[in-house]
């Protein structure tokens, strides 16, 4: 009786280790595309149907919260030569910003462009970002 | 008690289900073995016309050989070769920033000189080739080993029916737990139709994207291409380019630069995705006004600028074209405006040019035939090379035209970029220039759409040197006329 029992358990926790394991691999509900410079690493998170609002994290070379004047989101889709409206992000804390109203109307690979301006100077950075609906 | 199945094995069982279940939604293990071909980029960087090949990885983490081929002319020196990644994911470091140095010292003859580069991670990268100067920054993509998963499943089905197979037969000859077999008997069947399924359906299902080629490579869809499966593929080519090249006011017999600014025809963004195409990522040709000809490997200072350096030996109006494929496929040639340079002609410039017939180039004696001169039908051109010649640029040899002329090359209707294939299959890796075996006769087939004046190069490679053959034909109507 005993070792049915014990079976059981084992088994019940194989089967919950496999959906476990299953359902973490499909992703978190949120996705993270990286991008960076010489001088800075941007980190888009945004929710996984790509729907507003993105969170932008600016980061210096050590890493730490990045303080720039600006931080600008312009999307394009480089396969079919459209370019959505760009977004300026409000700061949220140190080297975190809020990015609202941006649209994505198709799905396929996005090219994102973050501008960051700091006084006069100015860089963009790139990141790849695919829309699948 | 004697037909049941005991726990243990019960447990065993499902840990052999469990591992099908995972292989079939794992995404693909990206590392271990070698993966990809040799990636080839031909660079004008400076003085130096060098081709530089990045060799496939064995193993990523893991060395990658960078080797750089110089040609006859090209000054001694050190290069340096900075490796920054484009995309991270969990520990590794962020990108944009460099993740290792090597120096490259090139002797003065030339030959190929390396050095080996340590990655840390496959997708996409950076590969920034100093010499001191200017700097070019060469992106390629470090594809990983990716097993499909239909593949994937068919192996681990056999695995799986393989060890339930085991299991059934120490249960049936132990001959106490009949159940114990029946159930392991089951699991093979359903292994080897997972197996089978698998086996049968790999071959029909269409292969993913290739990242870096038809989409923008990050890390992720390098892993896994499998993943961006639900994204609709259509048409994939990319809209057209605008370049628009800027040259410093300049006068005859000054070395100068070139700044090519590439944007995209219908977003006016920076154009940051071109291909290695035919060895280079941009092919430009620029014709001064008497004939002389370029063909150069501007060098990607900055997303969407290029630069090169050349010396106009002659004033006048100088015209430019430029081949590049972007990603998604389609080659373009643009013909961007050109550019004047001031000054009195100086000589030295355009080499004497001829028509068709022998003559001798640097030592080297050169024969031009061809079959027929008309306008609309094939044209083909034989060249013979009194030298053993290498491949330059994937190909044994490079036809240049334009034409007819009549008042500039700017204004010329037709520039053609052909090629005379090298001999043999093409493989995934053909020769480098290393390799001195073709020729002694190369053979173009070309069409001149228009009679008129046209005027061609030949452009072939010997003793690690290139050799432009400038050609003037005169291409007859096909109702006899001239024009």
């Amino acid at each position: 009786m005993m070792r049915r029992v014990l079976g059981c358990l084992l088994l019940a926790v194989v089967a919950a280790t496999t959906v476990w394991l299953a359902i973490a691999q499909r992703g978190p509900h949120t996705e993270v595309a990286i991008g960076g410079s010489a001088q800075y690493t941007v980190r888009i998170v945004v929710s996984a149907s790509r729907i507003d609002p993105w969170t932008l994290e600016v980061a210096d070379r050590a890493g730490r919260p990045a303080e720039v004047d600006q931080v600008t989101v312009e999307p394009v889709m480089p396969g079919m030569g459209h370019a959505a409206a760009a977004v300026v992000a409000t700061p949220e804390a140190p080297g975190r910003y809020r990015a609202e109203g941006i649209r994505l109307p198709m799905s396929g690979q996005w090219e994102i462009t973050v501008r960051l301006r700091r006084g006069a100077a100015q860089e963009e950075i790139l990141i790849p970002l695919t829309v699948a609906r | 008690m004697r037909n049941r199945p005991c726990p243990r094995s019960l447990t065993a069982l499902a840990l052999i289900a469990a591992v099908l279940l995972l292989q079939a939604t794992s995404p693909a293990v990206a590392d271990g073995g070698p993966a990809g071909t040799d990636q080839s980029f031909a660079q004008s960087l400076g003085d130096r016309e060098l081709t530089v090949i990045v060799r496939r990885a064995e193993a990523i983490p893991g060395p990658v050989r960078v080797d750089v081929v110089t040609h006859r002319g090209t000054p001694a020196g050190s290069l340096t070769l900075t490796l920054v990644p484009q995309d991270a994911a969990g520990n590794l470091s962020a990108p944009g920033q460099a993740t290792d140095h090597a120096e490259v010292r090139l002797g003065p003859r030339p030959d190929l000189y390396g050095a080996t580069v340590r990655v840390d991670r496959p997708g996409p990268w950076e590969l920034e080739l100093g010499d001191g100067v200017r700097i070019a920054r060469i992106p390629f993509v470090l594809p990983a080993k990716v097993i499909p998963p239909a593949e994937r499943a068919a192996y681990g089905g056999f695995v799986a029916a393989g060890a339930c197979l085991l299991c059934a037969l120490l249960a049936a000859a132990r001959g106490r737990r009949a159940g114990l077999a029946l159930v392991a008997a089951g699991g093979m069947v359903a292994a080897t139709a997972v197996a089978t399924t698998g086996a049968l359906l790999s071959p029909t299902i269409r292969p993913p994207a290739v990242t870096g080629t038809e989409t923008d490579a990050t890390l992720a869809n390098t892993r896994d291409p499998y993943a961006d499966a639900a994204v609709p593929r259509g048409d994939v080519a990319r809209p057209p380019v605008n370049i628009r090249v800027q040259v410093p006011a300049v006068a005859a017999g000054r070395r100068t630069h070139l700044r090519l600014l590439l944007t995209d025809g219908s977003t006016g963004r920076p154009v940051d995705d071109l291909l290695p195409h035919h060895g280079a990522l941009m092919h430009l040709v620029v014709i001064s006004p008497t004939g002389r000809l370029w063909h150069l490997h501007p060098i990607r200072v900055a997303a969407g600028e290029y630069r090169v350096e050349l010396t106009p030996y002659e004033s006048g109006r100088f015209a430019v074209s430029v081949e590049l494929a972007r990603r998604g496929g389609g080659v373009q040639l643009i013909r961007p405006a050109g550019f004047s340079v001031a000054g009195p002609v100086r000589a030295g410039g355009a080499s004497k040019t001829l028509g068709l017939g022998t003559r001798s180039i640097e030592g080297t004696r050169i024969t031009v035939t061809a079959d027929r001169l008309v306008a609309t039908g094939s044209t083909t051109l034989a060249v013979t090379v009194d030298a053993a010649l290498q491949l330059w640029l994937g190909m044994q040899g490079h036809l240049i035209v334009a034409g007819p002329v009549s008042t500039s090359f700017e204004q010329a209707p037709v520039w053609l970029h052909g090629h005379a294939m090298a001999p043999g299959r093409p493989t995934a890796n053909p020769p480098d220039e290393t390799v001195t075996a073709f020729g002694p006769q190369v053979r173009f087939t070309t069409t001149f759409p228009y009679p008129g004046r046209y005027h061609l190069w030949i452009q072939v490679e010997r003793d690690y040197a290139v050799l432009t053959v400038p050609l003037v034909l005169d291409v007859r109507s096909a109702n006899g006329g001239q024009r």
